[in-house]
């Protein structure tokens, strides 16, 4: 893939739109850092496994229930709303 | 003496002897607010309520009814932790406006000591940051010189402790954002090991490496922070079920001497080490070996991958976790033709700028094709780091890093330059991908400015980290 093309690529998976200055500059900035971490490749990491938290964990369950938040509250921190409800863009 | 001169123990121990009323504690932080923040913007917001919650504190004292054991202390809090009522920005443009429903587990258990929130401080947006300047309030001030930073991303909270507007502060810390801000302004700051304190209500950046910490000017204060901030909750399914001790309480009472076995990993003392802080740290390692704690060079042989490891994680960590501002729940929008249009110009407009990079190269590392290159490689390199640290503590006690490898840089300095910025973490990234606990230690200054050594302790070992540090502060700071 051609460095633009990646950059627009990871933009979609992102969901955020760049400007095409942005997008010049997060190239450069991509490739440093990309470059940068590339120090990894020189372990031998073979036989070692992956961790995903640094302490062991176990998956915890509780019960559940209803708490009260008081939705009118929580509806009101969105940008658009109307009665206890979100209110988006049409999406069909 | 000066009222932020005295401890929280001593502020409660004066307020139940009525000695000192609520109201005027609260008022003195106020006013030292009102005659520092505008220069040094260390609060992002001010609880309007503060007063009105000391005046009942004192109503309650002067009718003879029992108080919580630390009514009317002032607490500073950094802002991505909720507190019903107040904005939690985050600083970042995405969520200015938006109101907390509910208090993080944090701040409910600091409310139900009687602890009273007097602000919300500056952060690097969404803790991502090594300064403080990637805040959309614009940074934070080294209180011990204007013009250099304060550190981060928890700077507004360590300038708040070290300037004299709080008594203390919670910060969080997902590569150093506690203790790289409290050494750059001179005073404690605690990362706690990882699941020792509950997560519930603090904006996350990087699960599995974020922790909720103190900040305080001595270490009693930190102790019983940590006491009240620690411990299992139900809402947060990486907390651990280890008891929790009453830190303060066991450093006031195990005031023998022990003699520390401790381990200097040559990979944190080299080369990268600037000689300002060198000079300060080895002055403090004499003062040890005069104590005769017993101390030996080591080595954390994976150290060198800790930066690339951490930070492939935490971005990863980060593209998924700021997946939900998306401009629907909370915030503000930015309208597109389409939903996805929306969410896109949204997200585009209010992120920062480090923000962008840190989401798009984090969704880069965990896409089809590159996992395994990047991520997967981190987390494995994880492995190996933990692993050198299980190997040193079956030895010894502590490890002792410096907190900086330089002396707080100037405002501008690194904010066009993201690497030479996410080296400034290159020495307190590994215990947060190890989930150990670390301690920033004030330990003296080099032109007037403040530097930190590092303790690192074993798991869940917070009582003799502090224990120790409190004999440092009694016997070597103070």
């Amino acid at each position: 893939m051609k460095k633009v093309e990646l950059v627009r690529y990871i933009e979609k998976l992102s969901a955020i739109k760049l400007t095409s200055d942005e997008e010049e500059k997060f190239s450069r900035y991509f490739e440093r850092v990309i470059d940068y971490f590339k120090v990894l490749n020189e372990m031998e990491l073979g036989e070692v496994e992956p961790v995903f938290s640094a302490l062991p964990m176990k998956n915890v369950t509780r019960e559940d229930r209803a708490v009260s938040r008081d939705p009118e509250k929580i509806v009101k921190n969105a940008p658009k709303s109307e009665e206890n409800y979100f209110k988006v863009p049409k999406t069909i | 003496m000066k009222l932020e001169d005295f401890s929280i123990f001593e502020l409660s121990y004066l307020l139940k002897k009525r000695q000192i009323r609520a109201v005027e504690i609260v008022e003195r932080y106020l006013s030292i607010i009102e005659e520092k923040n505008s220069k040094l913007n260390a609060f992002i917001s001010v609880n309007e309520r503060a007063l009105e919650e000391a005046k009942r504190v004192d109503e309650s004292i002067s009718r003879g009814e029992a108080i919580p054991p630390y009514a009317g202390i002032p607490i500073a809090v950094k802002d991505n932790i909720n507190i019903k009522g107040m904005e939690t920005t985050c600083a970042s443009e995405i969520l200015k406006g938006y109101i907390a429903t509910y208090d993080a587990t944090a701040v409910r258990k600091l409310r139900e000591k009687g602890f009273i929130f007097i602000g919300k401080t500056n952060m690097d947006e969404f803790a991502m940051g090594s300064s403080t300047e990637f805040s959309s309030f614009g940074p934070s001030r080294n209180p011990h010189d204007p013009e250099r930073v304060a550190g981060g991303s928890s700077g507004g909270s360590a300038v708040a402790v070290a300037s004299g507007m709080a008594q203390a502060a919670l910060g969080s810390d997902t590569g150093g954002s506690i203790r790289l801000p409290a050494s750059f302004c001179g005073v404690y700051g605690l990362k706690p090991t990882y699941g020792r304190v509950s997560r519930y209500g603090l904006v996350a950046y990087a699960s599995s490496l974020d922790q909720i910490g103190p900040i305080a000017r001595n270490v009693e204060d930190i102790a019983i922070l940590l006491s009240v901030i620690s411990g299992w909750d139900e809402n947060d399914s990486t907390t651990s079920t280890m008891p929790v001790s009453d830190f303060f309480e066991y450093i006031f009472e195990n005031r023998d001497r022990e003699t520390y076995r401790i381990a200097l990993p040559e990979e944190y003392w080299g080369e990268g080490l600037s000689i300002e802080v060198r000079k300060v740290l080895e002055e403090f390692l004499g003062f040890l070996k005069m104590n005769l704690f017993k101390i030996e060079k080591v080595s954390l042989p994976h150290t060198k991958y800790a930066i690339p490891s951490y930070y492939i994680i935490a971005m990863a960590e980060a593209s998924s976790n700021l997946g939900r501002f998306d401009g629907v729940r909370y915030g503000r929008r930015v309208e597109g033709r389409t939903f996805r249009e929306m969410i896109e110009n949204t997200r585009g407009e209010f992120f920062g700028e480090e923000v962008k990079r840190r989401v798009l190269l984090g969704t880069f590392v965990l896409s089809a094709g590159y996992y395994e290159d990047y991520y997967l490689k981190a987390q494995k390199a994880r492995t190996l780091i933990i692993n050198d640290f299980k190997n040193i503590f079956r030895e010894y006690d502590f490890v002792l890093a410096p907190t900086s490898p330089t002396l707080p840089f100037r405002i501008g300095e690194k904010i066009d330059d993201p690497l030479k910025m996410y080296l400034s973490d290159i020495y307190t990234v590994s215990p947060n991908l190890a989930g150990l606990p670390a301690l920033n230690i004030p330990v003296g200054f080099s032109n007037g400015l403040p530097v930190g050594i590092q303790l690192i302790g074993n798991y869940f070992s917070e009582n003799r980290m502090l224990k120790f540090a409190y004999f440092v502060e009694k016997e070597y700071s103070g």
